[in-house]
């Protein structure tokens, strides 16, 4: 590193007494570096710049030629940019541009919602000066993220967290107010589907059912009329009632089935990465493919952009008869995906059965999922008279 | 092989400010403090003027990474390390 800063020339030199030209260089106190023999009688070594014009009086009475194979380090570097200033101005002012640019935000990135609109958190970003190009800090990313949460409709909580030159907008969304009814209204609680009862319970109203019944679609779990004591009155009936409910899919047995398979066509793709986002990629001629060997083939340090290369391998389909054994198997499969599909996503399976069927001469898979769910749903009580 | 060496380094003794000093790391680098200049440099054979005598560094591809008035550093492939003359 010193000797770079400080700048050396590689000497060459040539006659038998190498040695004693070293020897009185090393003892005028000059730091001799990197001495190699490049042939019988010539030595090559390092030397500092500014000690070379002691070179000559040492050399005095030797018969030693001395020859400048490379001048180096920071003095001789500077001395050529010096010669090219349209070089040395053009890369200052790069650095500098990729310095200024960097420190704004370029990229705004809204996290995924459901009811909250981007435009209604992009505008309301923009309001407060945060677009792309602006310089941010992060008390102004506080202040903003405090406001946008109280601003923006159906949002919780909004976070604003800067990556770089990308400014990350976490959305945490409200839960929606849940429909409340007046107690006011007598209502009862009746069953959505059928089931066999696996919990009930009562916060208000009076239960007309217990664990273990059997229910048909639109019975009263529990009643809004209330009877106490040879007396009565009406309310409005609320509680959480669960039932195991079945799920039955019955699918004919598969002949084939169609797979994918690795074809021998191979293309190279790239893509462009900012910030490990995925901002563009090449495609290959064909459809259907699958990517493998990924390397980054260019990084760079000052700006979170990466380009990738990587692997596309087409895939190809075709049809294969199944066997007695496979088509049973595959078939299940499918009958159970099926019933996994009707069951909705709050409920629990609690068992499942699959088993082959022939009828009409017919092999047919079976699968009953056996779920347990929420089946309480609120209906006005019908009037009396 | 080695000769020479633990009579002339001093081991086990108050460092002599006239003795050579030697650091030998493994077969492929060694520093010689407080020599008294250099004698010969050769690809093979680098030969060093000391208090205790001549030390000769011999081995294959030797080269000098460095050398001041007092300090010799040898790279390269090391063999051996003898000191002749005085005793």
């Amino acid at each position: 590193m010193w000797h770079f800063l400080d700048g050396y020339v590689i000497i060459q030199t040539e006659g038998l007494c190498a040695a004693r030209l070293l020897r009185r260089i090393s003892e005028s106190g000059v730091r001799v570096t990197n001495v190699k023999r490049t042939g019988e009688a010539s030595v090559r070594f390092s030397i500092p710049a500014r000690r070379f014009a002691s070179l000559h009086a040492l050399r005095k009475g030797l018969p030693v030629r001395i020859r400048i194979v490379k001048k180096g380090g920071l003095p001789f570097l500077l001395l050529k940019l010096r010669k090219r200033p349209v070089l040395w101005i053009g890369t200052l002012l790069l650095f500098s541009g990729m310095l200024i640019l960097s420190k704004r935000i370029w990229v705004i990135c809204i996290g995924e919602t459901n009811s909250v609109d981007p435009e209604e958190i992009r505008l309301a970003l923009s309001e407060r000066g945060i677009r792309p190009g602006a310089y941010l800090s992060g008390p102004i990313l506080i202040t903003a993220a405090n406001d946008l949460s109280a601003q923006v409709h159906n949002a919780a909580w909004i976070g604003l967290d800067r990556e770089g030159v990308m400014l990350k907008v976490n959305v945490q969304e409200a839960l929606p107010e849940s429909a409340k009814r007046s107690n006011a209204v007598p209502s009862d609680v009746v069953a959505e589907k059928d089931g066999v009862i696996t919990s009930i319970l009562v916060m208000r109203g009076q239960a007309r059912v217990k664990v273990g019944d059997r229910v048909k679609k639109g019975d009263v779990l529990i009643s809004g009329h209330v009877v106490y004591k040879e007396s009565g009155y009406d309310t409005a009936a609320d509680g959480v009632v669960k039932a195991a409910i079945n799920y039955g899919v019955e699918t004919e047995l598969l002949q084939s089935v169609t797979e994918s398979f690795e074809t021998e066509a191979e293309e190279t793709i790239r893509v462009w990465k900012i910030a490990g986002f995925e901002l563009l990629r090449s495609r290959p001629s064909f459809e259907h493919y699958r990517v493998t060997g990924t390397e980054t083939v260019s990084a760079s340090s000052l700006l979170p952009i990466v380009i990738e290369r990587a692997s596309a391998r087409e895939i190809g389909f075709r049809e294969r008869t199944l066997s007695d054994e496979e088509a049973e198997q595959y078939s299940l499969i499918r009958a159970k995906e099926q019933a996994y599909a009707l069951i909705p996503r709050d409920a629990a399976v609690i068992n499942t059965y699959g088993t082959i069927r022939m009828r009409k001469g017919k092999r047919f898979a079976c699968v009953i999922v056996t779920a347990e769910e929420t089946i309480g749903k609120t209906e006005e009580a019908p009037h009396d008279g | 092989m080695l000769h020479g060496f633990l009579r002339f380094t001093g081991l086990g003794q108050d460092l002599d400010p006239h003795r050579f000093y030697l650091q030998w790391y493994g077969t492929d680098e060694c520093v010689i403090e407080r020599h008294l200049g250099i004698l010969c440099f050769e690809d093979t054979r680098v030969r060093l003027k000391t208090e205790q005598g001549v030390l000769t560094v011999a081995g294959e591809n030797l080269s000098l990474f460095e050398l001041t008035a007092t300090r010799a550093k040898v790279t390269g492939r090391i063999e051996s390390l003898t000191v002749e003359g005085k005793s």
